[in-house]
């Protein structure tokens, strides 16, 4: 009887059981609600309802979250992942849509003022040229200045979800 | 949503205090259900509108302790989980429930 009261009475006993009802419980719960996607209010009530259950029942309440965790968090996460994903890519994809449709504007300008150069200014065959090559360049210039100010505009995080 | 035993239980636990606040510990609690089934449940009751939740003012806690989330049942929530209610009554499945809610 002396050797179990001893063995009770112990210092690794008193550690395992600061560790098992103190420390460990709150630890594995914020780990646990990690699992959920940050914006989810589901984190911040399990950690404060942590503090409602009585100390003695904290081990197993914890255990009984992990399969909410599992089940309910992961769930959401995969579907914020989802969502995030759907929502960049369309942006990515209007991005490029938009960047289409300004190159081919700009090219029609720039063909069109050639054409018109060419055929107001002479018909001579080398004037010809050299006016479509002035308005190719001036096309392509166009679009790389108004990329550099559209670049420049957006935010750090926009650039981040346009060019990842 | 589907009639199971938890759905009339945590609808009882829910009636029985029908304009109050109802926390998640206290409501698996007195309701006897497992939170991993209660959670998962109280979301699709939000999602419904039976629910609506807040969180406790932090000025009103003594205890040193986060403020929790609290839920209370809306008047869809109060007209729709008093159906099933009253739809489980008759149902031989729920007859072995203790039926505090009258």
């Amino acid at each position: 009887m002396a050797e179990l009261f001893e063995a009770v009475a112990s210092w690794p006993t008193l550690l395992l059981v600061l560790l098992v009802f103190g420390f460990a419980p709150g630890f594995v719960l914020r780990l646990l609600v990690l699992v959920y996607p940050c914006t989810d209010p589901r984190r911040r009530e399990l950690i404060a309802e942590l503090y409602t259950v009585p100390r003695i029942q904290r081990p197993l309440w914890v255990t009984e979250q992990l399969e909410v965790a599992l089940f309910e968090g992961l769930a959401h996460r995969i579907r914020a992942i989802r969502s995030i994903t759907r929502r960049r890519r369309a942006r990515v994809q209007s991005y490029k849509r938009a960047k289409r449709l300004r190159f081919a504007s700009v090219a029609v300008v720039g063909v069109a003022v050639g054409v018109i150069v060419d055929t107001i200014v002479t018909w001579d065959w080398a004037v010809g040229i050299a006016s479509w090559i002035v308005a190719v360049a001036v096309a392509v210039a166009v679009i790389v200045l108004r990329e550099r100010a559209a670049r420049r505009r957006l935010s750090a995080r926009a650039r981040r979800r346009f060019w990842p | 949503m589907r009639k199971t035993h938890a759905l009339v239980q945590v609808a009882m636990a829910l009636l029985e205090d029908p304009t109050g606040k109802h926390w998640g510990y206290e409501l698996s609690k007195q309701a006897g259900v497992r939170s991993g089934v209660m959670y998962p449940m109280l979301t699709r009751m939000l999602d419904e509108g039976w629910l609506a939740d807040g969180w406790e003012d932090e000025a009103t806690i003594r205890e040193k302790r986060p403020a929790r989330r609290y839920y209370e049942l809306t008047d869809e929530g109060r007209l729709q989980l008093g159906a099933i209610l009253q739809e489980a009554r008759s149902d031989a499945r729920f007859r072995g429930l203790n039926w505090r809610f009258a």
